[in-house]
């Protein structure tokens, strides 16, 4: 029996792959490899998930799509993040900092009534 | 990473690439999974396939994407391609500004007037009703053909219960009738005649009527007795102009005869059944339990289930009747079926709203200004060759620099393409102008005239028509052939227009000359129709005469006062009185308005069989024949007759002659109704008057006097008659105000209404058959100009492309003269056939317009051949410009030039 994994939040499966491309252009294969790698495995999701994800994005105009030759001469579709990518990046990143640290904070909180 | 391609192109592109691209992953992922556990390739591919997850449901969602983004590229790149071309055409436009202003005008005109009418069309015969489900609406009459020949009576309300009880295909049916009521007056308002609707209380839901307030009528309203409405509903225009749209008007009073109403309820704006408007609208009066009577006076519409035909409506309807027949024998006797011929009619509400003849009128004048736009057609496709021609060197050199037939076809086609769009919007501008001055001068007659406006289905109409002919006019180059590198060898001269193309050109020219013949031909004979129609003996003379309608109120005869018939007669010599006026009568009705028919009961008939018969008749009063200017042969009627009691009757000739075979049947008598009315004597003989449109042939009727022989009964002086005053040195106005001074003095609160002059009567009874005329001959004066430009057009394009011909004459010794001769005849040899062909299709088409003709030949000969002289002038003198500038032609320069 696996481990109970962490499930992927929604929404944010695209700030990973964003992050992922922030490295330079990679095809899907890759973005799953680094997402594995980067998580040690903890953060589990169907990996067909990231095709939709990724086409959708291209579409938003976040990524930019071309076929090209792996290093072992494989074609394979590459995805490289836009200038608009990477606003969308940074946005959600900030974002995405606030929201933990909220989150955070409330967690830490005391019992109500205890704060002098 | 070295770049293959970029974008997916097509749906079978982007399945293809999906598939590549998660094979790819899953590949990648064994070896992954090889690497690092050690599983068999079998074992690995499962557990790939696994973490994988729904293949088939990412691979969809993943090609959706990319078809959407696909669909949003194509878009743009479209919009990019429409920007840039248009941005190319509008520069080649400019760059020929003559060509593309004629284009323009001559479009824009074949197309307003062709759009002008087209909305006439849709909106008065084409379009539904306005009325929920109008397409299920059917109008329920009768047919009386041994009494009315053509005419379509109402039914009964005995039939209303017994259709409605029995009927398979009617889901419902409702039950109307107008008639008219006189509001007295308040201080405020002054006594006034409005029209009133009687109705069903279904009549509101079924066609669709709404209140601005207040309640419907319901079925107890409907039981109310005869004549005692009690509750009444008022127009929104009725609101407003009487009470000043008082917010408190539900539950006040209406006067109504001996009756007063409270008002329950304001329609909508607008409220009309058909072309029918009224302001006060009452219940009828329906109640089930009165027994069926012979008495068909009310419109019926119904409403047909879903999927009923109208043929099977009729056909129930039919049988029911006989029903009816076998169940109320006394009220349909065999007798009254015998003399009458009584059935049943059924037709769609909208034909029966229409009538056949408006409809066949419109579309031959909507068949007029397609032929307008055909010939505006034929211009600018002659104005395209023309162009092409001068565009061969610039097609050659496209050609050459590798354009294909594609991109020529798109490089013309959206040169006309944005061509056919200014037109479109040119001709929808003056379109609307155009549309307003057809409706002012439209007649009253016209149904559902309210309903004309330009709307979106005639611009969707105008430009669907003006893209049709851009894509035709933009195919024109490329039909042409020869559009090749030898134009280049050609060189500038270019003297070699080939035959065909010659052809083309001339037949362009002569078809139009022949849809402008086929065009004059119809206008010509409208205009000998309407003519011959207000030169026809009308049997009284309109001139200078007034006429109004006076109803006297209920309170007008007091016991112990004079009767109705007294107020009359003071009314009319009094009226006489007036300085200015010669004479004055008054009548059940006035020629050429609706005027009732009745049995009659003459004696000594000629042949009984026309007993029985509905004739026109009315009750007139002294003076009104020499009010109207009618000559009758024997006495005219005076007051000292009324009065002595001799009852005198005046018939027209034709009537006389129809019972008695006799212009001479004065001393003959005529019984009104029935034998139970004593005979009035026949005392003079009217001319014949064309009382039912100048159209028609002379009314068969008999006038009797106001007051019956001594002891008659059921005869009922009126309270409602048309004054006629024959005043020829007085205006409108004056009469009027005369009129209106005798009324306070002699009948203090009677309106007076429908004040028209008996000229205007007269010209709105033709008013039909003028429109038409007016229409066809618009359209005619717009097919000649544009026929005379066309023809102005190819004539001077064969000057200047023979310049060079006919210098070379010239230089070995052509005489002017000669050389005019050579252009002459060949404009003359292309309009006289073009005529000629132009009278024999009018001779054929001409056969449409029969029912609109009045005592002219749909091939009268004068009009077709002055049509056809009259086009080869306007050919002629097309030409004489061009001409002149052919004998002009400098030989030397000429020669040199070339």
């Amino acid at each position: 029996m696996t481990p109970p994994e962490l499930d992927l939040v929604r929404g944010t499966l695209d700030l990973l792959v964003l992050k992922a491309l922030s490295w330079g252009p990679m095809h899907g294969l890759a973005v799953v490899r680094w997402i594995e790698q980067t998580t040690r495995d903890e953060l589990q999701v169907e990996e067909g998930a990231l095709y939709p994800a990724l086409h959708r994005m291209e579409e938003k105009g976040w990524l930019d799509a071309d076929w090209g030759y792996t290093d072992q001469n494989r074609k394979a579709k590459f995805y490289r993040v836009t200038a608009k990518g990477r606003k969308h990046l940074a946005a959600e990143h900030e974002r995405w900092a606030r929201y933990t640290s909220v989150v955070g904070l409330v967690l830490a909180a005391r019992k109500p009534g205890t704060v002098r | 990473m070295r770049r293959v391609f970029r974008l997916p192109g097509t749906a079978r592109r982007i399945d293809d690439e999906v598939e590549r691209e998660f094979a790819f992953h899953l590949e990648g992922r064994i070896e992954d999974i090889i690497a690092r556990e050690g599983l068999s390739r079998d074992a690995a591919e499962r557990e790939a396939r696994r973490r994988f997850g729904d293949y088939h449901g990412y691979r969809q969602a993943a090609r959706d994407i990319d078809q959407h983004m696909l669909n949003r590229r194509n878009r743009m790149d479209l919009l990019e391609t429409i920007r840039r071309e248009t941005r190319q055409a509008a520069r080649a436009l400019l760059r020929a500004p003559s060509f593309s202003v004629i284009a323009i005008v001559t479009l824009a005109l074949g197309l307003a007037a062709t759009t002008t009418v087209f909305t006439l069309l849709d909106r008065v015969v084409i379009r539904p009703l306005p009325y929920p489900n109008a397409d299920r609406l059917v109008h329920v009459g009768t047919l009386w053909p041994k009494v009315g020949h053509g005419d379509e009576f109402g039914i009964s309300r005995g039939q209303y219960f017994f259709f409605r009880q029995h009927s398979t295909t009617l889901q419902d049916l409702l039950f109307y009738d107008r008639d008219i009521m006189i509001v007295p007056g308040d201080g405020s308002h002054p006594a006034e005649r409005v029209d009133e609707m009687d109705v069903s209380a279904n009549a509101f839901a079924m066609l669709g009527l709404e209140l601005a307030r207040g309640r419907y009528f319901t079925t107890a309203d409907e039981r109310n007795p005869d004549g005692d409405p009690r509750v009444a509903l008022i127009s929104y225009e009725y609101w407003q102009r009487r009470f000043g749209g008082d917010p408190a008007i539900i539950g006040k009073r209406l006067d109504y005869g001996a009756n007063p109403m409270t008002i329950i309820g304001v329609l909508a704006p607008h409220a009309r059944i058909l072309d029918a408007t009224a302001d006060v609208w009452i219940r009828n009066h329906l109640d089930p339990a009165d027994p069926p009577v012979n008495n068909h006076t009310h419109n019926a519409i119904g409403l047909l289930k879903p999927g009923v035909t109208v043929e099977q409506a009729a056909s129930d309807i039919a049988h029911i009747q006989q029903l009816m027949r076998a169940q109320y024998p006394a009220v349909y006797s065999d007798y009254f079926y015998d003399h009458t011929g009584f059935a049943m009619h059924v037709s769609a509400l909208r034909d029966f709203a229409i009538g056949s003849s408006i409809a066949r009128a419109l579309w031959v004048l909507f068949g007029g200004v397609a032929v307008v736009l055909l010939i505006a057609a034929a211009n600018v496709a002659n104005l395209y060759l023309v162009r092409i021609e001068a565009r061969r060197q610039e097609a050659a050199v496209r050609t050459a620099l590798g354009a294909d037939r594609a991109h020529l076809a798109v490089h013309y086609l959206s040169e006309s393409l944005l061509l056919a769009v200014i037109s479109a919007a040119a001709a929808i501008g003056l379109g609307y102008l155009l549309l307003h001055l057809v409706l002012s001068i439209a007649p009253q007659s016209l149904p559902r005239l309210e309903e004309v406006h330009l709307g979106w289905r005639s611009v969707a109409f105008c430009v669907a028509v003006s893209v049709g002919l851009g894509v035709a006019f933009g195919l024109v180059p490329l039909a042409a052939r020869g559009v090749d590198v030898d134009t280049l060898r050609e060189g500038a001269r270019g003297l070699s227009t080939s035959r065909s193309r010659r052809f083309i050109r001339h037949g362009l020219v002569l078809a139009q000359i022949a849809l402008g013949v086929v065009l004059l031909a119809a206008g010509g004979l409208m205009a000998k129709s309407f003519w011959r129609l207000r030169h026809v003996d009308m049997g009284f003379n309109p001139n200078g005469v007034q006429t109004m309608m006076i109803m006297l109120p209920h309170t007008a005869e007091q016991p112990g006062g004079p009767s109705v018939a007294t107020i009359w007669q003071q009314i009319i010599q009094k009226v006489q009185t007036i300085p200015g006026v010669t004479h004055a009568g008054a009548g059940w009705a006035i020629p050429l308005n609706d005027g009732g028919c009745s049995g009659l009961i003459v004696d000594q008939p000629l042949d009984p069989a026309n007993a029985g018969e509905c004739m026109p008749m009315q009750a007139v009063t002294p003076g009104y024949f020499e009010a109207l200017g009618t000559k009758v042969r024997g006495a005219l009627p005076t007051w000292d007759d009324v009065d002595a009691g001799r009852a005198p009757l005046v018939v027209t000739q034709a009537f006389a002659k129809r019972f008695w075979g006799t212009e001479n049947a004065i001393g003959r008598g005529v019984h009104p109704y029935n034998k139970r009315i004593p005979a009035f004597p026949v005392v003079g003989i009217a001319s014949d008057i064309r009382s039912e449109g100048l159209q028609n042939p002379p009314v068969e009727e008999a006038y009797f006097s106001i007051l019956g022989p001594p002891g008659t009964r059921n005869w009922p002086v009126s309270s409602a008659m048309s004054l006629v005053v024959r005043a020829p040195t007085l205006s409108q106005s004056a009469v009027m105000t005369g009129v209106r001074r005798v009324l306070a003095d002699v009948a203090p609160g009677a309106p007076i209404a429908d004040a028209k002059s008996m000229e205007h009567i007269v010209a709105e009874s033709t008013a039909g058959t003028s429109f038409a005329m007016l229409l066809l001959l618009i359209s005619a004066a717009i097919a000649l100009s544009l026929s005379a430009v066309g023809i102005y057009g190819v004539i001077s394009y064969i000057v200047a492309h023979r310049r060079r011909e006919i210098g070379i004459r010239m230089a070995l010794g052509a005489q002017a003269g000669s050389v005019a001769r050579l252009v002459i005849g060949e404009s003359v040899g292309v309009a006289i056939t073009g005529a000629a062909i132009g009278v024999v299709l009018a001779a054929v088409a001409m056969r449409l317009l029969r029912s609109q003709l009045f005592e002219v030949s749909p091939s009268d000969p004068l009009v077709l051949a002055a049509t056809g002289v009259a086009l080869v002038v306007i050919a002629l003198l097309s030409a004489i410009a061009p001409t002149r500038r052919a004998t002009r032609i400098d030989p030397v320069e000429a020669i040199r030039a070339g």
